[in-house]
Order: structure tokens, then sequence, then C-alpha cells
């Protein structure tokens, strides 16, 4: 990374993607255009209710058992376009290392249970569904990228030090995507994201946990690093039940969330809202990527607000019980 | 040894090479805003344009004072004094700083604003002539940059 930063007046690099995204932001779907589509009766309808959106391309000829599969292109579609049009492929590299994480747990849990789980990958890793398929099949992981590499070491210690338990693999690759992700040098803005996610994440894992009563059993595992508030800030917080997390959220940007503490869906959903309004919080800034990135993070929840309403209608799920799960 | 001649011509060049920084600079932020726009949007060229043109001003304000400076300097006239005291070259020296360097920083925060509406123009294009009068309302000191230098070279005897 250069040694000085950006004169952030003459960070215009992303001038000319700006261009295009806000160009672009006036198809994003708007709350009204999504009770639009929530009122459509049954798939068909809705497919053609959206064939003047920026998914219509994706959904022509779509039968209804095909639209998650076209959302998906239309998901795949964005990042290969935001890739060409920032042209850098670090940030990108970031933004894509989730998916990157997913698809190593999945075909490490594939391996363990003697599978082939390469369908349940995603294709917007950065790195091709197939190679990393074979490197973990001849068991290469050498061959991995730095970041995954140390995911790959820590997620097979965790899991064999632990009973054979696939859950501890899955907790150790999400701790090393959350150390990677909060600590990137790329963009500041990344990492103030991730920062946030990482401390809505762990909220939400707490309550879980004192939930189950296994807070104090998992809890050295289950939390992610790299938040604002640590892990050891919230180890020595001691917490016993939901009660005393409000001590140590008081004062945070996180200890309105506490009032739906009792409400898992609704916790959820109010999470969501916070990184969503914290995406939005960079709408107005004339240069630099942090708009670009916001857009895709936007575009990405667009997305999978679609994805639920076609699952809800598809399965006969009342309207307003769709639009309680949408985070708009 | 330094020639007060030199000073001059040195202040002439301020004027013209700081005022024509800040143009390019304030110039290429608005248009490729406007290109990436104008890729999805071709019908907004005319709302865009305006735009990308006002932080353009700057660089002719440097070189209006600049050729004012050479007529002073006899430049046109065949009456150059290359014998100027080196208080007299610090006078015109001078006197091309506050067009140049005003020009500079005022053009690149004129692009930045400007890049703003174009930014604007393609979600809001009806809002576009009110972000134009934001980017005049920085053209403003420009201009007060200009006059300065005009008043202070017109004051040279």
């Amino acid at each position: 990374m250069n040694r000085f930063e950006t004169i952030r007046v003459l960070d215009t690099k992303y001038t000319y993607a700006l261009g295009v995204i806000r160009a672009r932001e006036v198809k994003l779907l708007t709350e009204k255009r999504f009770e639009e589509l929530l009122s459509s009766v049954g798939v068909e309808e809705l497919i053609s209710a959206m064939h003047d959106t920026d998914y219509g391309e994706y959904l022509r000829n779509v039968g209804k058992y095909e639209a998650e599969k076209a959302l998906h292109a239309a998901k795949i579609a964005l990042y290969n376009d935001l890739e060409k049009l920032i042209d850098d492929f670090e940030i990108m590299r970031i933004l894509r290392a989730k998916y990157d994480f997913h698809n190593i747990k999945v075909l490490l849990k594939g391996k363990i249970a003697e599978e082939d789980f390469s369908d349940k990958c995603s294709t917007i890793g950065s790195i091709p569904v197939s190679k990393l398929t074979q490197i973990v099949q001849e068991e290469k992981y050498g061959h991995l990228p730095e970041y995954l590499r140390v995911a790959v070491e820590k997620g097979i210690d965790a899991y064999y030090s632990n009973d054979h338990n696939p859950q501890r693999l899955s907790f150790a690759v999400d701790s090393v995507m959350a150390e990677m992700l909060t600590s990137s040098t790329e963009s500041p803005f990344i990492v103030k994201y991730y920062k946030f996610w990482v401390d809505l994440t762990n909220l939400k894992t707490i309550l879980r946990l004192l939930f189950l009563e296994r807070y104090q059993d998992l809890v050295d595992f289950a939390l992610l690093p790299g938040g604002n508030i640590g892990k050891d800030t919230i180890k020595k917080a001691r917490i016993e039940n939901s009660d005393s997390l409000e001590e140590l959220y008081r004062g945070t940007i996180y200890s309105s969330l506490l009032e739906w503490k009792d409400s898992f869906s609704l916790l959820e959903k109010q999470s969501e809202r916070l990184l969503i309004s914290f995406l939005k919080s960079v709408a107005f800034e004339a240069i630099g990527v942090e708009p670009v990135i916001a857009y895709l993070l936007i575009k990405e929840n667009e997305i999978r607000n679609l994805r639920i309403i076609f699952i809800g209608i598809m399965n006969g799920v009342g309207e307003d019980l769709i639009k309680e799960r949408l985070i708009i | 040894m330094i020639s007060g001649f030199y000073l001059a011509m040195l202040g002439v060049a301020a004027a013209v090479f700081l005022a024509g920084i800040g143009s390019s600079i304030g110039v290429q932020i608005p248009s490729r805003a406007a290109a990436g726009v104008l890729s999805e949007q071709p019908d907004k060229f005319g709302r865009t344009f305006i735009l990308v043109v006002l932080p353009s001003t700057q660089g002719f304000y440097g070189f209006i004072a600049a050729m004012f400076m050479m007529m002073k300097l006899g430049m046109f006239g065949g009456g150059m004094n290359y014998d100027m005291t080196i208080i007299e070259g610090l006078r015109f020296l001078v006197a091309g700083l506050p067009v140049g360097i005003v020009g500079l920083i005022s053009g690149i925060h004129q692009g930045l604003v400007s890049a703003s509406g174009v930014e604007l123009a393609a979600k809001q294009p009806e809002a576009t002539m009110r972000v134009v009068i934001f980017a005049v309302m920085v053209e403003t000191y420009a201009i007060l940059g200009f006059v300065t230098s005009f008043l202070m070279v017109n004051a040279i005897g």
C-alpha cells in the first residue's frame, strides 16, 4: 500500500464508475415497487411484473422454479460488471472473499461427509469453484491464497481438536474471514463496514447463545474478532443474561437494537437495516470508491429481498409476513 | 544575478500555469463523471455539458491576466524593459499570484461541485440547474482573484 494516504480531494480514480452508478441507482427498486411486486398473485405474475426492472433480462422465458437461479445470475453479473467498472482487483478480491470463505467451508464439510458439495458453492468467489474443489480433493492447500490457507488450517485443526465437530470448523473459518475483512488495507470504508457487521453478528450470536444456554461453553469460539467492540471486551463483560448485555452496549449505536432482543427475526431485520443505513450514508460522496461499494452491497440486499418475495409467493406465504422479512 | 525582468515573466507564467492546472484538473473530474452517466443515459449530454465546462474559466482568467501583464511589460509593442529592477519585477510576480493560486484551488473545487452536479443530473435531471448555481458560487472567488490581479497590474506604473 502507498505509504502516504491519497489526498482525498484528488481521489478521482472512480469518478467514471460513480457516474455510471448514479445513473443505475435510479433503477434501484423502491419500497413502493416492492409492495407492487408483493401483491402479485403467483410467481408467473411476479416474473411478468419484473420485466421492466434490471432483472427483466434474466427472468425472460424463465419457469417458476428457475427464478431463483435467474436472480443468482443477476448477482453474478452485478459483481462482474462492477469489477470491469472499477478496475481494481484488490477491492474486488475483498468483496468476493466472503464467497471464497463460504465455498471453502462447504467443500471442507463435503470432504468430511465424503460427499460432493460443489453444487452448493457460489460462483461469485474470486477463485473458480472447480479449482477450489480440486485443491480440497487433493488436499493441496498450499495452492490457496494465504487468507484461505490459514482458514483451512485453523478450520481443520478446530474440527479435529473438538470431537470432529463441523460447527467448530465453521466458527474457525468465520473468524479468519472476519480478521481478514476487518484488517484489509485496500479501503477504509470496507473495513468500517465489516467492523460494523462483526459487531452486529456478535450481538446476535450472544443473544442466541444465551437463549440456548450455551454462552459459557461457546463464547470463545463463536464470537468473531475484529469488531469495534473487541472479543476480549465482550468476554470481560461476563455476560450472564440479556439484561447484562445492555451494560456492554450502552452508549453505542447498537444499544437501540436491544429493544428487539426477544425476537430474533426482528433483531435480524433491524440489524440489517442498520447496515443498509450505514451504506446509504455515503450516498452523497462525490468522489472515492465508497458509493460504488455501497451500491454493490445495496443491490445485493435488493436481490436477497427479491429472493424472499419469490420463495414466499411460491410457498403461498402471506403478503404481510413476506414484507416483514424484507430489508428496505 | 536575478533580473527584475525574469521575476516579471515568472509572474506572467504563474498566472497562466497555476490557473491552467486548476482548470484542467477541475474539468477532468466532472468529465469522467459525465462519461459514466452518458454511458447509461446518453440523453443527458446537454445537462452535463454546462457543468463540465464551468471549471475551464479559471484557465481563461489566468490567460487574460497574463496577456494584460505582457501588454503592461510592453511585450507586444517592442518596448520591453529588460533592465527592470528587482522591485519592479516583483510587483508583476506578486500581481500574477492571486489569479493563479485562487484559480488553481477554485478550479479543483469547482470540478468537485460540478461532478456532484453531473451525478445529480443522472438521478434528478430537473435539479441540475440548482447545482450550476452552487458551482457558480465557487466561480465568484476565481473572479475575485482575477480582478485583484487586474487591479494590481493596473497599479504598476
